[in-house]
């Protein structure tokens, strides 16, 4: 049977407490990585409905659940090949969706992971 | 396995509770649309987390609610979603066939531009085929276009 914890605030006997909304509000809300060059394979993911291969370098996230705002949607990317890292960036941002591209010309990797955090709708 | 009651309860829960419980399915369908004149095309690969969810059923809300979601979200004036309870408290979608997941996915995640003109014009703008028809290196991917021999339905 799975245990179940209700609080609202943790505390620790000497460092203080924290109130558990930290914890939801600061847990990763989306993540996925993806290997481009095998056609966009999904790898792994959390809170995910599809990805869409764009172009070379680029693939777009469409999420399950969605942020609040595009402004909430903030994400952090990497794309790398076997030994070489690529500098990414995103764009297209709404609360649902972004596009990724590499920073410095067209280029597929091998593996690009995604982590989202922010405020869900 | 059973899925719990959902409704009522936020869908990034349920997702959670799916991941714990439910093997992904990786799925032999692709979407390829085109939605720009001067741009390749592009192709929609449904997640394989996703489309569990979608198979096993009392999961995903219905489809609809993201399209009010996205109507909100293009309102002028538009700051934060404040109709965010319609994800959460929705009757979830009932068990769908691999085949009914595409074509929710089709409307939920294609642009509304394709989903409702695709057929329109000289050739299909959008072709759900399978994985296996795509080409099979990336070779030229910016000048990928979907053929010229498909006919329009």
């Amino acid at each position: 049977m799975a245990g179940k914890l209700i609080a609202d605030i943790l505390e620790h006997s000497t460092a203080g407490s924290l109130d558990t909304s930290y914890v939801v509000n600061g847990s990763l809300k989306a993540s996925f990585s993806v290997n481009q060059t095998a056609n966009t394979t999904p790898l792994s993911s959390h809170n995910i409905a599809s990805l869409v291969d764009t172009g070379t370098g680029q693939t777009t996230y469409n999420l399950t659940n969605a942020f609040s705002s595009a402004n909430e949607h903030s994400a952090v990317l990497s794309g790398n090949d076997a030994s070489t890292w690529y500098y990414y960036t995103l764009y297209n941002f709404t609360s649902s969706a972004a596009t990724t591209a590499v920073g410095t010309g067209a280029h597929d990797v091998d593996r690009l992971s995604i982590l989202a955090n922010g405020d869900l709708a | 396995m059973q899925t719990p009651d959902f409704k009522g309860t936020p869908v990034f829960d349920r997702l959670c509770w799916a991941k714990e419980n439910l093997e992904p399915h990786q799925s032999d369908y692709r979407v390829v649309y085109e939605d720009k004149l001067d741009e390749c095309a592009k192709i929609l690969v449904p997640d394989p987390n996703w489309l569990s969810c979608a198979l096993h059923g009392g999961i995903l809300p219905p489809v609809w609610v993201y399209h009010e979601l996205a109507k909100d979200e293009a309102t002028e004036g538009f700051t934060k979603h404040t109709r965010g309870y319609l994800l959460h408290e929705t009757e979830p979608m009932p068990a769908m066939t691999e085949e009914q997941a595409i074509e929710y996915l089709i409307l939920k995640d294609c642009p509304q531009s394709v989903v409702e003109t695709w057929n329109e014009g000289n050739r299909p703008t959008m072709v759900i085929c399978r994985k296996e028809q795509l080409p099979q290196t990336r070779e030229w991917r910016n000048a990928w276009r979907i053929s010229d021999k498909l006919a329009a339905a």
